[in-house]
């Protein structure tokens, strides 16, 4: 199939010039896409409610509105709320105030991909998801690098949907690299398949490689330097996308490309293993059965079960004492987590079983 | 489990006088090299650059230093700092530095691999030390100027001089690596360890990776856009970060729940692959540790194969299909050995500026 690649002289922005934009929320990303809209001449208010964000757009200089008056003054309004407000916010501020001449924008489509919430048909829905941190969509707006874009059409009632949606991908910055069509499905798909199985592999090759290291008795302080506080691999993953996956290679010596590329084989014998396992994941995000878990435990206990477990075994204690030594101090993002009492969790089945198999599985760490 | 306690040096233990009247010799003037030579000058020490006449020379002369032959600034120096790649450090030494070096000398090498293996005996006269900055050439200036330091790895090999130890701490504080911190690593640890990173890690991260895109690819999603998701969009570069400041065990707390959940739901699945290779890093461990890989890299074949293999890579399996998707995301083919520039007054200003905005990103969620 054809990628539909996007880029600056395919919009015309001045067909939302005049239009007021409200953008819901007011994190990282709703910050930087808001900023760089208004720096784009556009006319964007903010809709929100919590205070600490409100003092915060009202420190950029922002007109700050409640959710549903933003709703009802806006014609374009950008849905950028964090997961756990989404739909109820959504149900109650958001959809008794928008009507069939309103266009809603959303940042990931999980929302629509998987049913979580529900649109009227007679709006126009757009997909803009920059594939870069907040941070970083306001740092390459402003030095003018530019990021990329993931952007699509969910449906669409007026004629004008894909030329509006270009035009605010062009204002918020999205269209100086390039912004590549997708459907919300796609984007939702490749954003939980690259976390889940990507990361959730990485993070045990990584704990692996330092485990091997320090069984065989190398000091676990110059282990972690070399592996991670050196920022080396920072550094590689930067030449792998300013060059290139193969060509960052010639960055390193002669000895390290031959260790890497003859060593490089032997692991070809794990890829069978890998891809069947990414199989499932695959298959089981495509069919909606993850969101459905997600979406059925997201208020229960059972990620903190899991967390109680994978954040206290001896190799977290090995890396607290390397971090101490180092004198690194590790920011705690979240306080300790409190689970229930063990006759509790009993009571209920999913979670019992979530107890004695993660249990049983960090334990081995 | 923590047995042996582990040695880390910071300023308070060097005493700089020790390499008063000194003079440190550069032989090699690479990225390491010149942020190293550059780094001490600036805090008081003399320098000379030993370099033959290529465009490092040049390089160093427009940085203000006298360049002589390799020859004579080991003749000129007390302290040599040996930093040309390793692939021709023995040659070099036993045609120009051997012949010329004298008592009362120090060797310093960033890198154990030659010394680790036996595949460079220095003569027993002189002081053999390992600094060798876990930290990328630009990198050890910048941290040098903006006082941060970075860490090193450390060693006395060989104390002829019976102050090998104190004039080898003096030298990481005119380096700036005292700053964060020194650690006591022998020339074979540093070896093994960054050998393993490059033969055990490496290409296991490289395989999770692939077979991560390759099965997107192969359900049909636009190769550009998983390229852009995996790699381009900086996702991996920001795990890295994260993972740096909050530590391996704990990192995924800096992503929203689902995200969490993912990850924790499905690392019990690799259980078995991750299994298998750790197994596999674990021969290739051994086998770099016996000297097995050290004695297989000297030999020609190994040269030969290395040719061979370079040939293929970026034309076989995935280098192609990158290629192509770079070239249609207008992503510039970028020169490799393009000199690496310092940021200039400006371009820091510059950057200030937009930090000081940026600064604002810190303390909030991304939604």
């Amino acid at each position: 199939m054809k990628t539909t690649i996007f880029r600056e002289n395919d919009a015309d922005l001045s067909l939302v010039k005049d239009k007021v934009i409200s953008v819901i929320g007011y994190g990282n990303q709703a910050k930087a896409q808001a900023l760089n809209m208004r720096d784009s001449e556009l006319e964007v208010i903010i809709g929100i409610t919590d205070e600490k964000y409100k003092k915060r757009s009202e420190r950029d200089g922002f007109e700050n509105l409640s959710i549903a008056e933003a709703v009802q003054r806006g014609e374009f309004i950008f849905l950028l709320l964090p997961d756990k407000d989404m739909s109820e916010s959504f149900e109650t501020q958001v959809k008794p105030h928008f009507n069939e001449k309103k266009t809603l924008i959303f940042s990931e489509g999980y929302y629509l991909a998987f049913n979580i919430i529900e649109i009227p048909k007679d709006i126009d829905v757009l997909l803009i998801s920059p594939r870069a941190l907040g941070e970083v969509v306001r740092k390459q707006f402003i030095n003018k690098e530019g990021f990329f874009t993931f952007i699509g059409i969910n449906q669409e009632s007026s004629l004008n949907a894909m030329n509006h949606l270009l035009a605010l991908t062009k204002a918020i910055g999205g269209l100086k690299q390039a912004a590549i069509k997708m459907t919300f499905k796609q984007q939702s798909i490749l954003k939980l398949f690259s976390e889940q199985a990507f990361r959730a592999a990485f993070n045990q090759v990584l704990m692996r490689s330092i485990k091997n290291l320090e069984e065989a008795g190398y000091p676990p302080e110059a282990i972690y330097i070399e592996l991670i506080l050196s920022e080396e691999m920072i550094y590689t993953v930067d030449k792998m996308i300013k060059v290139g996956l193969i060509k960052q290679m010639n960055f390193h010596s002669q000895t390290s490309q031959y260790g890497s590329l003859s060593r490089g084989v032997k692991y070809s014998k794990v890829g069978g293993d890998i891809e069947k396992i990414h199989k499932i994941f695959l298959e089981n995000i495509e069919n909606g059965q993850f969101s459905e878990e997600w979406e059925q435990y997201k208020n229960t206990q059972k990620l903190d079960i899991m967390k109680k477990f994978a954040f206290n075994t001896n190799f977290s204690k090995l890396e607290k004492g390397i971090y101490k030594n180092l004198n690194y101090s590790i920011p705690e993002i979240q306080k300790e987590l409190e689970v229930s009492s063990k006759e509790q969790i009993n009571q209920n089945q999913e979670l019992k079983n979530t107890y004695e198999t993660y249990k049983k599985f960090y334990n081995q760490f | 489990m923590i047995n042996v306690k582990t040695n880390i040096y910071y300023e308070k233990d060097a005493d700089l006088s020790i390499l008063k009247n000194k003079i440190v010799g550069m032989i090699g003037y690479g990225n390491q090299g010149r942020s190293q030579a550059l780094n001490m000058r600036d805090f008081g020490l003399e320098v000379i650059v030993g370099n033959r006449d290529d465009e490092y020379k040049k390089m160093a002369e427009n940085d203000g230093f006298k360049v002589y032959s390799i020859e004579e600034a080991v003749k000129r120096a007390d302290m040599l700092f040996y930093l040309i790649p390793d692939e021709i450090m023995n040659e070099v030494f036993e045609q120009k530095i051997l012949p010329n070096l004298h008592e009362d000398q120090s060797i310093i090498f960033a890198s154990g691999y030659n010394i680790a293996f036996d595949l460079l005996k220095p003569p027993e006269f002189i002081d053999v030390l390992l600094i060798a900055p876990r930290m990328i050439g630009i990198g050890v200036r910048e941290r040098f100027l903006n006082k941060k330091g970075y860490f090193s790895f450390i060693y006395v090999h060989q104390n002829a001089s019976g102050k090998a130890k104190q004039n080898l701490l003096a030298l990481c504080k005119a380096l700036g690596t005292l700053k964060l911190g020194a650690i006591e690593v022998s020339f074979k640890q540093e070896a093994v360890l960054d050998l393993f990173t490059e033969q055990g890690y490496g290409p296991a991260f490289g395989r999770v990776l692939l077979e991560t895109m390759t099965i997107l690819i192969k359900a049909g999603y636009p190769v550009e856009a998983v390229l852009i998701e995996l790699i381009l969009s900086g996702q991996l570069k920001s795990i890295y970060k994260n993972i740096t400041e909050y530590g391996l065990s704990k990192y995924i707390q800096a992503y929203p729940k689902r995200t969490q959940y993912g990850i924790l739901r499905n690392e019990i699945d690799y259980k078995k692959v991750a299994e298998k290779i750790a197994n596999i890093q674990k021969e290739v461990l051994e086998h770099i540790a016996s000297g097995g890989f050290a004695e297989e890299w000297e030999k020609w074949f190994s040269k030969v194969k290395f040719k061979v293999i370079k040939f293929f890579a970026p034309r076989v399996g995935f280098g192609p299909k990158e290629k192509k998707v770079r070239k249609k995301l207008s992503l510039p083919e970028v020169d490799l050995f393009a000199e690496v520039a310092y940021p200039t007054e400006e371009d820091i200003k510059n950057s200030e500026k937009i930090q000081e905005e940026l600064k604002d990103f810190e303390a909030y969620s991304e939604y």
